[in-house]
């Protein structure tokens, strides 16, 4: 008996990071994030070319030893844009879902266990604002602000915050009339420390992992707005430039396609398996359920 | 008189759709230090209402009609939310009815004793002070239990904490609402045997909330025997035991799963059911299913008091 109690006990003490590694789907996404947060943090020195530099006559060539992903209709090295692309596609997406995220988690923890009053004037702004189609909401803000990295940050952040929100809000909402919360009113605890000590820790590991799960996305909705040329100013190489330059010329050089698409679903694959992994791990009744 | 809470003339409505739910009417008790006192009444008798007026943490919808509930002679139903804070968990703490939820599942054992000593006492969070309550609780191997998390714990190991979380702060007044219905038998009689032995360490009025009356027997001084809302008989456990003056009491009693018919092979029941509490009857609420009814029992009955703090709510009981 003593030995099953030890064995349980493990997994909820070691670290995240050591579990993570434990996990073969939480490694493979760890592997693969760390990959791309390398390529991104380290662009300006293992890219082999300058990501904007003309070669005209060079222009679309297949891969070769000179140029390891070939190059596009300019000439530019295609294997250097893509590297100095995961540092634009990163540093926009994760920024914007960490802000995102940060608000949505207050916003969501305030409606949920606030007064009735305030849940129901949040739920209706969240509401309001998931009912605006994304693009023409996005396309309003572009207009006002300027097409730019800033106001691309800006729109994801309101596009995003609405479904953290309501994410921890629901969550908010049946974890505040569990017998613990109420056993912990009973002890004297007030809001601010049922909130910060007791709901938080429930609820932000459905966020975490929906984040990460978003990041793809994320990337996504800067390609797709930076193919409407609203999103990030060519030539600066974001992937969603890369793609939509390389759609032109499809049918000439379909590897310009091809392996600017292999970065982003990697970068969709390795998020979500992290996402995936760190669900298991963050969750102590599932680290404790795996032995049983 | 040294009493440590004192509820007088409480009562609870339930705010229902078609009018409001009379759970707790007119209701008067006290409980001394290193006093006892049972709750006992069938399900749906307000007895858990009155459990959660005396900490002020009624659910949503409740709505207190009049009364006062006084913790060391402060009225804790006029309380601000400040006060009463400092006030729970210090001087007035309660037990639930099933450990199994009654933690945080994210946060260890030792975390959550912390936090709750903390809140009102930073210097009582220490590890060896949390880790000596777990042991005073009979949590075996306390030290490590604090690095638990709650699911490694069984129900009875968690109902220990749950007390020791409870008297954490040398509460005057815990109050423990079913704390032993959620656990077998086995752990059923090893938690009162703890209840019973920290009544007299703790130096505090306990009072027990039940269904079960050999819980009552085992652990109370005294017993308030609630039904329809209205506590119908209270009195020191042995002279309503040997001695129930009310015909409720007397039903109830006769109820003992361990008193089956031995004709019949049948467990004794009270005929009829509980009454509708959105639409009580001008008289006796008991009137339909007592044996002994007399045609007084139309009229609201007298509270008859007797000697020894004894009070009995029945016309046969007048003198």
């Amino acid at each position: 008996m003593s030995f099953a109690t030890d064995d349980i006990a493990l997994p909820a003490r070691r670290g995240i990071g050591r579990a993570l590694l434990g996990d073969p789907m939480g490694l493979a996404g760890l592997v693969l994030v760390s990959t791309f947060l390398g390529m991104a943090l380290l662009a300006p020195w293992i890219a082999p070319y300058d990501p904007i530099a003309l070669d005209v006559k060079a222009k679309f060539q297949f891969p070769s030893p000179a140029h390891w992903a070939g190059t596009d209709h300019l000439g530019r090295d295609l294997l250097s844009r893509i590297i100095w692309g995961a540092r634009l596609a990163l540093g926009i997406s994760i920024t914007s879902v960490g802000i995102a995220g940060a608000f949505g988690l207050v916003l969501g923890l305030v409606a949920g266990y606030g007064p009735r009053w305030l849940d129901g004037a949040l739920v209706l702004v969240f509401d309001s604002m998931s009912s605006l189609p994304m693009i023409f909401f996005a396309l309003a803000v572009i207009t006002v602000l300027g097409p730019g990295t800033a106001t691309l940050i800006l729109v994801i952040v309101l596009v995003s915050v609405p479904a953290y929100a309501r994410l921890i809000r629901t969550q908010t909402l049946s974890l505040s009339r569990s017998d613990y919360i109420l056993a912990e009113r009973a002890m004297g605890a007030g809001p601010v420390r049922i909130i910060f000590h007791h709901l938080l820790p429930n609820v932000v590991g459905p966020l975490v992992i929906l984040i990460c799960m978003d990041i793809p996305v994320v990337i996504m909705l800067e390609a797709g707005l930076s193919y409407l040329n609203l999103g990030v100013k060519p030539p600066s190489p974001s992937w969603g430039n890369i793609l939509a330059e390389g759609y032109t010329s499809l049918r000439r050089a379909p590897h310009i396609v091809i392996l600017a698409g292999v970065p982003l679903v990697l970068a969709t694959l390795g998020f979500t398996f992290l996402g995936e992994g760190l669900r298991d791990v963050l969750d102590p009744r599932g680290a404790g359920r795996r032995w049983t | 008189m040294n009493a440590a809470l004192v509820v007088e003339n409480l009562s609870v409505v339930y705010r229902v759709a078609g009018g409001s739910l009379q759970a707790v009417r007119d209701v008067s008790l006290s409980v001394q230090r290193k006093e006892v006192l049972g709750i006992v009444g069938e399900s749906g008798c307000g007895k858990s209402t009155l459990a959660a007026a005396m900490i002020n943490l009624l659910p949503a919808g409740a709505q207190i009609r009049q009364g006062s509930v006084r913790l060391n002679g402060t009225d804790l139903l006029q309380l601000p939310p400040a006060a009463l804070r400092s006030l729970r968990g210090r001087s007035i703490a309660m037990v639930f009815q099933d450990p199994m939820t009654a933690f945080n599942p994210v946060l260890t054992i030792g975390r959550q004793l912390a936090d709750f000593s903390g809140a009102h006492d930073p210097a009582r969070a220490t590890p060896d002070l949390l880790a000596a309550m777990l042991a005073r609780v009979g949590i075996p191997d306390a030290a490590r239990c604090l690095q638990r998390y709650p699911h490694e714990l069984s129900g009875g190991m968690r109902q220990r904490v749950a007390i020791a979380a409870a008297l954490l702060l040398q509460p005057d007044v815990l109050i423990a609402d079913e704390p032993t219905t959620a656990l077998d038998v086995t752990m059923e009689a090893q938690i009162i045997h703890l209840l019973r032995d920290l009544r007299t360490s703790f130096d505090c009025a306990v009072v027990i909330v039940t269904h079960h009356l050999g819980v009552i027997a085992e652990l109370c001084d005294r017993v308030a025997v609630m039904y329809a809302g209205e506590v119908v008989e209270q009195g020191a456990v042995d002279d309503i035991f040997h001695a129930p003056l009310h015909p409720y009491t007397r039903a109830l009693l006769a109820c003992d799963p361990a008193v089956v018919d031995a004709a019949s092979g049948r467990l004794p029941t009270i005929a009829g059911s509980v009454p509708d509490l959105t639409d009580l009857p001008q008289g006796c609420p008991f009137l339909p299913r007592c044996t002994v009814a007399l045609p007084a029992c139309h009229q609201p009955p007298p509270r008859v008091h007797l000697p020894e703090g004894r009070s009995v709510l029945c016309h046969r009981a007048g003198p």
